[in-house]
Protein backbone atom coordinates (compact mmCIF):
# COMPACT_ATOMS: atom_id res chain seq x y z
CA UNK A 1 0.00 0.00 0.00
CA UNK A 2 1.07 3.37 -0.52
CA UNK A 3 1.01 5.67 1.98
CA UNK A 4 1.45 9.43 0.98
CA UNK A 5 1.49 11.70 4.04
CA UNK A 6 0.95 15.37 4.71
CA UNK A 7 0.49 18.16 7.11
CA UNK A 8 -2.61 21.22 7.16
CA UNK A 9 -2.99 22.94 9.98
CA UNK A 10 -3.30 20.21 12.92
CA UNK A 11 -4.64 17.37 10.82
CA UNK A 12 -1.36 15.01 9.79
CA UNK A 13 -3.32 13.36 7.01
CA UNK A 14 -1.98 9.94 5.52
CA UNK A 15 -3.94 9.09 1.76
CA UNK A 16 -3.82 5.25 1.12
CA UNK A 17 -3.68 4.18 -2.47
CA UNK A 18 -3.11 0.85 -3.29
CA UNK A 19 -2.92 -2.74 -2.02
CA UNK A 20 -1.85 -4.10 1.55
CA UNK A 21 0.90 -6.13 2.05
CA UNK A 22 2.44 -7.25 5.56
CA UNK A 23 5.08 -4.51 5.45
CA UNK A 24 2.32 -2.26 5.83
CA UNK A 25 2.32 -2.69 9.47
CA UNK A 26 5.60 -1.08 10.52
CA UNK A 27 4.78 1.62 7.96
CA UNK A 28 1.37 2.35 9.60
CA UNK A 29 3.42 1.94 13.40
CA UNK A 30 6.17 4.47 12.23
CA UNK A 31 3.90 7.04 10.66
CA UNK A 32 1.28 6.65 13.87
CA UNK A 33 4.86 7.54 16.18
CA UNK A 34 5.83 10.55 13.99
CA UNK A 35 2.34 11.95 14.22
CA UNK A 36 2.98 11.21 17.86
CA UNK A 37 5.51 13.35 17.96
CA UNK A 38 4.51 16.09 15.79
CA UNK A 39 2.55 19.44 16.78
CA UNK A 40 -0.77 17.15 15.40
CA UNK A 41 -4.03 16.54 16.70
CA UNK A 42 -5.54 14.51 14.07
CA UNK A 43 -4.45 11.50 12.84
CA UNK A 44 -6.42 11.15 9.57
CA UNK A 45 -5.88 8.23 7.32
CA UNK A 46 -8.18 8.86 3.73
CA UNK A 47 -9.33 6.16 2.27
CA UNK A 48 -10.66 8.11 -0.99
CA UNK A 49 -8.19 6.63 -3.09
CA UNK A 50 -9.05 2.72 -1.89
CA UNK A 51 -11.49 0.76 -4.01
CA UNK A 52 -10.78 -2.52 -0.93
CA UNK A 53 -10.02 -2.67 2.25
CA UNK A 54 -8.91 -6.45 3.27
CA UNK A 55 -8.98 -7.86 6.33
CA UNK A 56 -4.84 -6.75 6.94
CA UNK A 57 -6.09 -3.07 5.71
CA UNK A 58 -8.56 -3.20 8.70
CA UNK A 59 -5.74 -4.40 10.97
CA UNK A 60 -3.68 -1.52 9.90
CA UNK A 61 -6.20 0.99 11.41
CA UNK A 62 -6.36 -1.11 14.74
CA UNK A 63 -2.76 -1.02 14.89
CA UNK A 64 -2.71 2.75 14.85
CA UNK A 65 -5.59 2.68 16.97
CA UNK A 66 -3.55 0.90 19.27
CA UNK A 67 -0.62 2.80 19.14
CA UNK A 68 -2.29 5.86 19.61
CA UNK A 69 -3.71 4.60 22.69
CA UNK A 70 -3.42 6.74 26.30
CA UNK A 71 -1.85 9.09 24.19
CA UNK A 72 -4.00 12.31 25.61
CA UNK A 73 -5.42 15.09 23.14
CA UNK A 74 -4.10 12.87 19.84
CA UNK A 75 -6.97 11.21 17.50
CA UNK A 76 -7.41 9.20 15.09
CA UNK A 77 -9.92 9.88 11.88
CA UNK A 78 -11.35 8.02 8.92
CA UNK A 79 -12.07 9.83 6.62
CA UNK A 80 -13.78 8.93 2.68
CA UNK A 81 -14.49 5.70 2.40
CA UNK A 82 -16.20 4.80 -0.39
CA UNK A 83 -17.78 2.05 -2.45
CA UNK A 84 -16.98 -1.72 -0.65
CA UNK A 85 -14.46 0.24 2.20
CA UNK A 86 -17.22 2.11 2.83
CA UNK A 87 -19.65 -1.54 3.11
CA UNK A 88 -16.63 -2.94 4.83
CA UNK A 89 -16.76 0.18 7.72
CA UNK A 90 -20.38 -0.18 7.74
CA UNK A 91 -20.19 -3.95 8.42
CA UNK A 92 -17.53 -4.11 10.88
CA UNK A 93 -19.38 -1.10 12.95
CA UNK A 94 -15.76 0.71 12.75
CA UNK A 95 -17.25 4.00 13.88
CA UNK A 96 -17.57 1.88 17.33
CA UNK A 97 -14.17 1.76 17.50
CA UNK A 98 -12.48 4.62 15.66
CA UNK A 99 -14.33 8.06 14.55
CA UNK A 100 -15.40 7.98 11.04
CA UNK A 101 -15.97 10.97 8.55
CA UNK A 102 -18.67 9.38 6.10
CA UNK B 1 -6.10 -41.69 12.32
CA UNK B 2 -7.98 -39.27 10.23
CA UNK B 3 -6.92 -38.35 6.85
CA UNK B 4 -7.52 -34.60 6.56
CA UNK B 5 -9.18 -33.65 3.41
CA UNK B 6 -7.50 -31.58 1.03
CA UNK B 7 -7.70 -27.60 2.39
CA UNK B 8 -9.98 -28.66 4.94
CA UNK B 9 -9.56 -27.43 8.63
CA UNK B 10 -9.65 -29.97 11.09
CA UNK B 11 -12.36 -27.74 12.74
CA UNK B 12 -14.59 -28.77 9.37
CA UNK B 13 -14.28 -32.69 9.87
CA UNK B 14 -15.88 -31.49 13.32
CA UNK B 15 -18.24 -29.81 12.45
CA UNK B 16 -19.51 -31.76 9.98
CA UNK B 17 -20.03 -34.86 12.03
CA UNK B 18 -22.04 -32.59 14.54
CA UNK B 19 -24.32 -31.29 11.04
CA UNK B 20 -25.29 -35.03 11.03
CA UNK B 21 -26.81 -35.15 14.07
CA UNK B 22 -28.97 -31.64 13.59
CA UNK B 23 -29.37 -33.14 10.49
CA UNK B 24 -31.08 -36.25 12.08
CA UNK B 25 -33.19 -34.07 14.96
CA UNK B 26 -34.68 -30.48 13.55
CA UNK B 27 -34.95 -31.57 9.80
CA UNK B 28 -32.32 -29.39 8.18
CA UNK B 29 -29.80 -29.87 5.48
CA UNK B 30 -26.91 -28.11 5.28
CA UNK B 31 -24.15 -27.55 2.20
CA UNK B 32 -20.87 -26.19 2.36
CA UNK B 33 -18.27 -25.07 0.72
CA UNK B 34 -14.99 -24.04 1.90
CA UNK B 35 -11.59 -23.22 0.18
CA UNK B 36 -8.51 -22.25 2.56
CA UNK B 37 -5.95 -19.98 0.49
CA UNK B 38 -2.97 -21.66 1.89
CA UNK B 39 -3.65 -25.47 3.25
CA UNK B 40 -4.81 -24.03 7.02
CA UNK B 41 -8.18 -21.85 7.44
CA UNK B 42 -9.14 -19.25 9.67
CA UNK B 43 -12.63 -19.75 8.65
CA UNK B 44 -14.51 -22.13 10.55
CA UNK B 45 -18.54 -23.15 10.75
CA UNK B 46 -20.97 -25.17 12.58
CA UNK B 47 -24.11 -25.97 15.12
CA UNK B 48 -24.77 -27.66 17.74
CA UNK B 49 -27.34 -28.91 19.92
CA UNK B 50 -29.08 -26.92 22.30
CA UNK B 51 -32.61 -28.33 23.52
CA UNK B 52 -35.26 -30.28 21.78
CA UNK B 53 -36.43 -27.25 19.47
CA UNK B 54 -33.23 -25.39 18.80
CA UNK B 55 -29.91 -25.59 18.24
CA UNK B 56 -26.50 -23.12 17.71
CA UNK B 57 -25.80 -21.99 13.94
CA UNK B 58 -22.16 -19.79 13.37
CA UNK B 59 -20.09 -19.07 10.91
CA UNK B 60 -16.84 -17.64 11.83
CA UNK B 61 -13.61 -15.71 10.17
CA UNK B 62 -10.16 -14.60 11.65
CA UNK B 63 -8.32 -11.93 10.06
CA UNK B 64 -5.77 -13.41 7.88
CA UNK B 65 -5.35 -16.73 6.32
CA UNK B 66 -2.70 -19.93 7.31
CA UNK B 67 -1.34 -21.66 10.28
CA UNK B 68 -1.64 -18.36 12.73
CA UNK B 69 -5.23 -17.82 11.66
CA UNK B 70 -6.16 -21.55 11.76
CA UNK B 71 -4.63 -21.98 15.29
CA UNK B 72 -6.72 -18.48 16.57
CA UNK B 73 -9.66 -20.13 15.38
CA UNK B 74 -8.87 -23.24 17.55
CA UNK B 75 -8.53 -21.22 20.30
CA UNK B 76 -11.81 -19.58 19.36
CA UNK B 77 -14.01 -22.97 19.23
CA UNK B 78 -12.11 -24.06 22.48
CA UNK B 79 -13.87 -20.63 24.22
CA UNK B 80 -17.11 -21.48 22.50
CA UNK B 81 -17.04 -24.67 24.15
CA UNK B 82 -16.06 -23.48 27.71
CA UNK B 83 -19.39 -21.09 28.05
CA UNK B 84 -21.53 -22.92 26.14
CA UNK B 85 -24.07 -22.65 28.74
CA UNK B 86 -24.77 -19.21 27.45
CA UNK B 87 -24.99 -20.30 23.81
CA UNK B 88 -29.15 -20.27 24.30
CA UNK B 89 -28.59 -16.44 24.60
CA UNK B 90 -26.72 -15.17 21.07
CA UNK B 91 -25.91 -11.58 22.52
CA UNK B 92 -24.70 -12.75 25.88
CA UNK B 93 -22.70 -16.01 24.44
CA UNK B 94 -21.15 -12.79 22.19
CA UNK B 95 -20.52 -10.57 24.42
CA UNK B 96 -18.20 -13.07 27.19
CA UNK B 97 -16.77 -14.51 23.63
CA UNK B 98 -15.38 -11.32 22.96
CA UNK B 99 -13.84 -10.76 26.41
CA UNK B 100 -12.28 -13.75 26.62
CA UNK B 101 -10.84 -13.55 23.10
CA UNK B 102 -9.92 -9.99 23.72
CA UNK B 103 -6.95 -10.96 26.57
CA UNK B 104 -5.56 -13.73 23.73
CA UNK B 105 -5.45 -11.69 20.74
CA UNK B 106 -3.13 -8.89 19.67
CA UNK B 107 -3.96 -5.39 19.01
CA UNK B 108 -4.52 -5.95 15.25
CA UNK B 109 -6.35 -9.34 15.55
CA UNK B 110 -9.60 -10.35 14.90
CA UNK B 111 -12.50 -12.29 14.28
CA UNK B 112 -16.01 -11.69 12.68
CA UNK B 113 -18.74 -13.81 13.60
CA UNK B 114 -22.47 -14.86 12.98
CA UNK B 115 -24.31 -16.71 15.89
CA UNK B 116 -27.79 -17.22 16.11
CA UNK B 117 -30.29 -20.28 17.67
CA UNK B 118 -32.60 -21.75 15.48
CA UNK B 119 -36.07 -22.88 17.39
CA UNK B 120 -37.87 -25.01 14.96
CA UNK B 121 -41.06 -24.76 17.02
CA UNK B 122 -41.16 -21.14 17.30
CA UNK B 123 -39.76 -20.97 13.46
CA UNK B 124 -37.52 -17.97 14.84
CA UNK B 125 -33.40 -17.06 14.61
CA UNK B 126 -32.47 -14.84 17.27
CA UNK B 127 -28.91 -13.71 16.16
CA UNK B 128 -26.34 -11.75 17.14
CA UNK B 129 -23.32 -10.38 14.93
CA UNK B 130 -19.68 -9.54 14.82
CA UNK B 131 -18.90 -7.80 11.71
CA UNK B 132 -19.85 -10.88 9.92
CA UNK B 133 -20.83 -9.92 6.30
CA UNK B 134 -24.80 -9.76 6.22
CA UNK B 135 -26.64 -13.41 6.35
CA UNK B 136 -29.28 -13.95 3.47
CA UNK B 137 -32.61 -15.93 4.51
CA UNK B 138 -33.85 -17.57 1.17
CA UNK B 139 -37.99 -17.80 1.28
CA UNK B 140 -40.21 -20.57 -0.52
CA UNK B 141 -41.51 -18.40 -3.11
CA UNK B 142 -38.06 -16.64 -4.40
CA UNK B 143 -38.06 -14.17 -1.74
CA UNK B 144 -34.62 -12.92 -0.34
CA UNK B 145 -34.14 -11.50 3.04
CA UNK B 146 -30.86 -9.51 3.91
CA UNK B 147 -31.01 -10.01 7.68
CA UNK B 148 -30.50 -7.06 10.21
CA UNK B 149 -26.94 -6.58 11.32
CA UNK B 150 -26.25 -6.13 15.33
CA UNK B 151 -24.51 -3.33 16.57
CA UNK B 152 -21.38 -5.42 17.20
CA UNK B 153 -17.44 -5.04 16.14
CA UNK B 154 -15.39 -7.82 15.38
CA UNK B 155 -14.21 -9.81 18.36
CA UNK B 156 -11.36 -9.47 20.16
CA UNK B 157 -10.73 -5.95 19.68
CA UNK B 158 -12.64 -4.11 22.42
CA UNK B 159 -13.43 -5.71 25.61
CA UNK B 160 -16.36 -3.31 26.38
CA UNK B 161 -18.05 -4.32 23.09
CA UNK B 162 -21.98 -4.56 22.92
CA UNK B 163 -23.74 -7.38 21.10
CA UNK B 164 -27.64 -7.13 20.57
CA UNK B 165 -29.72 -9.91 20.02
CA UNK B 166 -31.59 -9.58 16.40
CA UNK B 167 -34.39 -11.90 15.78
CA UNK B 168 -35.90 -12.88 12.37
CA UNK B 169 -38.56 -15.66 11.21
CA UNK B 170 -37.00 -18.72 10.00
CA UNK B 171 -39.77 -21.08 8.24
CA UNK B 172 -39.90 -24.55 7.02
CA UNK B 173 -38.60 -24.75 3.44
CA UNK B 174 -36.85 -21.52 3.50
CA UNK B 175 -32.77 -21.23 3.41
CA UNK B 176 -29.83 -19.42 5.56
CA UNK B 177 -27.00 -18.26 3.35
CA UNK B 178 -23.73 -17.95 5.71
CA UNK B 179 -20.30 -17.14 3.63
CA UNK B 180 -17.17 -15.09 4.86
CA UNK B 181 -16.29 -11.60 3.17
CA UNK B 182 -13.88 -13.26 0.66
CA UNK B 183 -16.94 -14.20 -1.44
CA UNK B 184 -17.54 -10.35 -2.26
CA UNK B 185 -13.98 -9.31 -1.84
CA UNK B 186 -12.75 -11.24 -4.86
CA UNK B 187 -12.42 -10.19 -8.39
CA UNK B 188 -13.42 -12.52 -11.01
CA UNK B 189 -11.12 -12.61 -14.33
CA UNK B 190 -12.84 -9.55 -15.46
CA UNK B 191 -11.87 -7.39 -12.19
CA UNK B 192 -15.73 -7.60 -11.37
CA UNK B 193 -16.68 -7.95 -7.68
CA UNK B 194 -19.65 -10.23 -6.59
CA UNK B 195 -21.42 -7.56 -4.24
CA UNK B 196 -24.55 -8.01 -1.85
CA UNK B 197 -26.88 -6.40 -4.32
CA UNK B 198 -25.97 -8.87 -7.07
CA UNK B 199 -25.97 -11.85 -4.64
CA UNK B 200 -29.07 -11.28 -3.72
CA UNK B 201 -29.79 -10.66 -7.33
CA UNK B 202 -28.81 -13.88 -8.40
CA UNK B 203 -30.40 -15.66 -5.55
CA UNK B 204 -33.63 -14.20 -6.89
CA UNK B 205 -32.94 -14.80 -10.43
CA UNK B 206 -32.52 -18.48 -10.08
CA UNK B 207 -35.61 -18.87 -7.88
CA UNK B 208 -36.99 -17.09 -10.57
CA UNK B 209 -36.14 -19.55 -13.46
CA UNK B 210 -36.71 -22.56 -11.14
CA UNK B 211 -39.99 -21.60 -9.58
CA UNK B 212 -41.87 -24.45 -10.08
CA UNK B 213 -39.14 -26.32 -8.69
CA UNK B 214 -39.23 -27.61 -5.02
CA UNK B 215 -37.64 -25.08 -2.61
CA UNK B 216 -35.52 -27.64 -0.89
CA UNK B 217 -34.55 -28.88 -4.37
CA UNK B 218 -34.09 -24.73 -5.66
CA UNK B 219 -32.02 -24.35 -2.87
CA UNK B 220 -29.48 -26.78 -3.13
CA UNK B 221 -28.92 -26.54 -6.91
CA UNK B 222 -28.93 -22.70 -6.50
CA UNK B 223 -25.92 -23.51 -4.11
CA UNK B 224 -24.33 -25.93 -6.77
CA UNK B 225 -24.43 -23.31 -9.17
CA UNK B 226 -23.10 -20.88 -7.41
CA UNK B 227 -20.03 -23.07 -5.95
CA UNK B 228 -19.30 -23.60 -9.99
CA UNK B 229 -19.63 -20.10 -10.13
CA UNK B 230 -16.32 -19.72 -7.94
CA UNK B 231 -14.58 -22.16 -8.83
CA UNK B 232 -14.89 -21.55 -12.30
CA UNK B 233 -14.24 -17.18 -12.38
CA UNK B 234 -13.15 -16.54 -8.77
CA UNK B 235 -10.98 -19.18 -7.03
CA UNK B 236 -7.68 -18.37 -9.41
CA UNK B 237 -7.84 -14.98 -7.94
CA UNK B 238 -8.56 -15.91 -4.21
CA UNK B 239 -6.86 -13.62 -1.62
CA UNK B 240 -8.46 -14.94 1.43
CA UNK B 241 -9.99 -17.92 3.07
CA UNK B 242 -13.63 -18.56 1.42
CA UNK B 243 -16.39 -20.24 3.27
CA UNK B 244 -20.01 -20.90 1.55
CA UNK B 245 -22.60 -22.71 3.46
CA UNK B 246 -26.56 -22.90 3.00
CA UNK B 247 -28.93 -24.64 5.52
CA UNK B 248 -32.45 -25.65 4.13
CA UNK B 249 -34.97 -26.19 6.59
CA UNK B 250 -37.22 -29.24 6.08
CA UNK B 251 -41.11 -30.16 7.28
CA UNK B 252 -40.07 -31.99 10.32
CA UNK B 253 -41.24 -35.98 10.27
CA UNK B 254 -44.23 -36.46 12.23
Amino acid sequence: MQFNTAIYGKEYKVYLEGQTDHSDCQTVVDITKQFISSGCHTLVFDFKKLTLLDSLGVSLILLARKTLDGKKGKLLLLRHPLGKVRHMFKVFNIDKLVRVEW
Amino acid sequence: MVKIPYKMTPLAIIDQSMFKQLEEEYGVSLRVFSQALSGLSGDFWGGFKISKYEFGLYIVDFCGHGMVAALHAARLYGLMESCVELAKYPDKYMTVLNQKLYTMLQAHEYATMFYGVVNIRENSLRYTTAGNPPIIRLGEKGQVHMLKQGIGVPLGIDPKAMYDLKESRFLEHEALFLYSDALIETKNYQGQYLDDAALCHLFKEHAELHKHVDASDRFHQMFKNMVSVMKEHYLPYLEDDLTLCLLVRHPLKK
